[in-house]
């Protein structure tokens, strides 16, 4: 889905002008896609965990990923931003303030046009009455990102995800406003929110980004008509819909005689063998984007 | 100001007292503060006097004894218009032609030094085509709430001009206020004195302008960069708003000797220092509870960037009135902090690098310590600069690896201690606790 909102930046040039960074880890599985299918050549994996770099150079899949090790915090800054960069910046931990000084930095920094998207670990807390999840995520994020009004309620089940959501949003905002403060108008920095999605496999994951342009470059932004993409979540507003990224539980030959049946023409219903409705239904709407190969130990 | 003729029994009694308004007024400066409001009024002298930024010949002698404070320039004089309209009107008449990149611009600064100095106050100021003498009584003219007109005890206008001669002006307070005549005895706040009128002009300084203090001259501090081929400070420029109230601004960051007391962002509001090596979250220290840029720590003691902010329109820079500070709130100036953050970042992963380089035994694997012994201090106005702070790659310092710590402590009977601390053949008993803890790990959680 991120690849296929990233294809329609061809409003602004050849895809393949601009820069992917990301955290490879050892499996670079984004670096490796973004390379195929959109042809990115300079790409940058940032890695914390420096101890072991040899391995991480040994997994790089292509030539022209390059490695940084580093902390994020320490490592964004020292690479030149004045490159159009989509970046995806999937950090397993939950929201905190190092988190949020990535969004700042990269907010303060990117050139327009770039497309920036955070995903963040939005499983609640375990309950437990002597440690509120509030009082956590105060610790974690610091006292002054907590959106006034958030109650410890706000954070059971997906609430951690919408207010994590809703944090980062705000430093967008506010980092773009002092940016913007002496900017001609048309230089001025916008943030279009592309993404929100929800993602449970186990842990509870919240994905939030989109695009930072200048306010000159509206009329290219409208071209890009990533509203008729049917994941695109353009809305801001703190209790705004996700979209909800559901896996159904399918067995490959279940997989093949779906697909034979999609797209599906109108009134024609979708149909398996002992298949739910309900995962015909999730089935359908990611059949497009559903990995087709998987690895597999012999 | 008009009395109303005829008392109207709807009216309420709004006039000020001039009691209120004096309080008001000097309440919130400092004493070295006026004093150097006082020396910003010369300097708009200077620059309406010299257009071309050389102020070589003019000078500013200032004197504070517990007797009086007087301050002499030959910057050219107030002109008796200048007096009448605006330099001894409260607040800034819209009206009034502004000096272009000057320091004055809230018609505060002079009355508010005045009146936080003593209760008397002679001015005389020689203008090309006029001159004028003002003696005030504070005392007397407080008596009258309504009359708050100042009258020029003698003056002359429209004379033939007279380019340079012995224009200037002289003001002399006396009857000082108690706590003003302490200050101007004790030693300490002469020191003082100089070191900020030294900090808040440097700029002046260094076109020439010769200021003394108490009839010794302030030398000039330059801004010094280290720089080398490896070693470069960032220059950023950046520019907002058209014609008159354009606003240019040239940031600097990069690194110089380590001093603690100088580190930090300084930034200049026409030439004026109105922040001096500050590390707090207005010039960006500390920034999103430091993870994006680290609170201030003395591994940054050679940290050091300059904010020169320019205007001819002295309104359009945001500075606050007592120019102690910047408006943190306006747009501009946040603006020139995301810059000032983005300038700094590399500077700071320098030095962070540097500290954790001083744990490599070997002296000679020290190369970023090696890069700034290499590098010569240069003045700003000369130095290389780089558009991003240019220092030996940081990423190629190989540091020992160093895995999370974290601090245990324990109260345990000094007695048993002692004991302990025999059998381990240690003094401290912080070794008791390394060592014990130790043993234990050896034994029991070793694979």
């Amino acid at each position: 889905m991120l690849c296929e909102t990233f294809r329609r930046l061809v409003e602004f040039g050849a895809i393949s002008s601009f820069r992917y960074v990301g955290f490879g880890s050892t499996y670079f599985s984004d670096f490796a896609l973004f390379h195929r299918s959109l042809g990115l050549r300079n790409m940058i994996s940032i890695e914390k965990d420096a101890q072991n770099s040899s391995r991480f150079d040994f997994n790089r899949p292509y030539k022209c990923i390059d490695l940084k090790f580093g902390h994020s915090n320490a490592v964004l800054s020292t690479i030149p931003w004045n490159v159009r960069t989509i970046g995806w910046f999937d950090y397993d931990d939950p929201l905190d303030a190092s988190i949020l000084a990535d969004v700042r930095f990269l907010c303060m920094s990117a050139s327009p046009v770039s497309l920036f998207v955070f995903t963040v670990n939005a499983h609640p807390d375990e309950y437990d009455e002597a440690h509120p999840r509030l009082t956590a995520l105060t610790q974690k994020v610091g006292e002054e990102k907590v959106p006034h009004g958030v109650q410890e309620a706000d954070l059971s089940g997906w609430g951690t995800a919408t207010i994590s959501r809703r944090i980062i949003t705000n430093e967008i905002r506010e980092t773009l406003n002092s940016r913007n403060g002496a900017l001609p108008l048309d230089n001025q920095i916008l943030y279009k929110q592309l993404f929100y999605f929800r993602y449970a496999d186990g842990a509870k994951m919240m994905t939030v980004g989109g695009l930072l342009y200048e306010r000159g470059q509206s009329s290219s932004v409208a071209k890009c008509d990533f509203d008729s993409l049917p994941f695109i979540r353009t809305d801001v507003r703190p209790n705004a819909t996700p979209y909800t990224i559901e896996v159904p539980s399918l067995t490959y030959r279940e997989i093949r005689h779906l697909d034979s049946q999609l797209p599906r023409p109108k009134r024609k219903r979708l149909s398996s063998p002992k298949v739910s409705a309900k995962d015909l239904r999730k089935y359908e709407a990611v059949y497009r984007h559903f990995p087709h190969f998987v690895e597999t130990e012999i | 100001m008009p009395e109303p003729s005829e008392p109207n029994p709807a009216l309420v009694d709004a006039w000020p007292t001039k009691d209120f308004f004096i309080s008001m007024l000097t309440k919130d400066i400092e004493l070295v503060r006026s004093i150097i409001d006082l020396v910003d009024n010369a300097l708009d002298g200077a620059r309406r006097l010299r257009k071309q930024n050389d102020y070589s010949g003019l000078f500013v002698k200032i004197d504070a004894t517990p007797q009086r404070f007087t301050i002499v320039d030959n910057c050219g004089g107030i002109d008796i218009n200048l007096a009448r309209d605006y330099a001894f009107r409260f607040g800034r008449s819209s009206k009034m032609k502004p000096t272009p990149h000057s320091v004055g611009q809230f018609g505060v600064g002079m009355k508010r030094s005045l009146f936080k100095l003593g209760k008397k106050f002679l001015i005389r100021s020689d203008a090309p085509t006029s001159w004028f003498v003002l003696k005030v009584d504070v005392d007397d003219w407080k008596k009258d709430d309504r009359k708050w007109e100042f009258e020029f005890d003698e003056f002359a206008e429209d004379l033939p001009i007279d380019k340079e001669g012995n224009l200037g002006t002289s003001i002399t307070v006396s009857s000082l206020h108690a706590a003003v005549s302490e200050a101007f005895s004790d030693e300490n706040f002469h020191t003082r004195l100089a070191k900020e009128i030294r900090e808040a002009h440097t700029q002046t300084l260094e076109k020439g302008l010769r200021v003394s203090l108490g009839g010794v001259p302030l030398d000039v501090r330059p801004l010094m960069f280290l720089e080398s081929k490896d070693l470069k400070p960032a220059l950023h420029e950046m520019s907002w708003g058209k014609g008159q109230s354009e606003v240019s601004v040239k940031l600097y960051a990069g690194i110089s000797d380590s001093k603690p007391s100088e580190a930090g962002w300084n930034v200049f509001c026409n030439g004026r220092l109105v922040i001096a090596a500050d590390r707090t979250l207005v010039t960006g220290w500390g920034e999103n509870g430091g993870k994006l840029v680290p609170h201030f720590h003395p591994q940054f003691s050679r940290f050091r960037g300059y904010a020169f902010l320019d205007s001819a329109d002295t309104s359009a820079l945001p500075w606050n009135t007592t120019k102690t500070g910047v408006d943190t709130d306006s747009p501009n100036y946040k603006s020139v902090r995301v810059e000032m953050i983005k300038l700094m970042r590399p500077v700071i992963d320098f030095l962070n690098a540097l500290a954790s380089e001083k744990k490599v035994q070997n002296e000679d694997e020290r190369t970023l310590q090696m890069t700034i012994d290499a590098a010569k201090s240069s003045d700003i106005t000369e130095v290389q600069v780089s558009h991003a702070f240019k220092s030996p790659k940081v990423s190629s310092v190989r540091t020992p690896a160093e895995p999370e710590l974290t601090r245990i402590a324990y109260w345990k009977p000094k007695k048993q201690a002692d004991e302990v601390k025999k059998k381990l053949k240690v003094s401290t008993s912080r070794q008791i606790g390394e060592k014990t803890f130790e043993y234990f790990y050896k034994r029991e959680c070793e694979e």
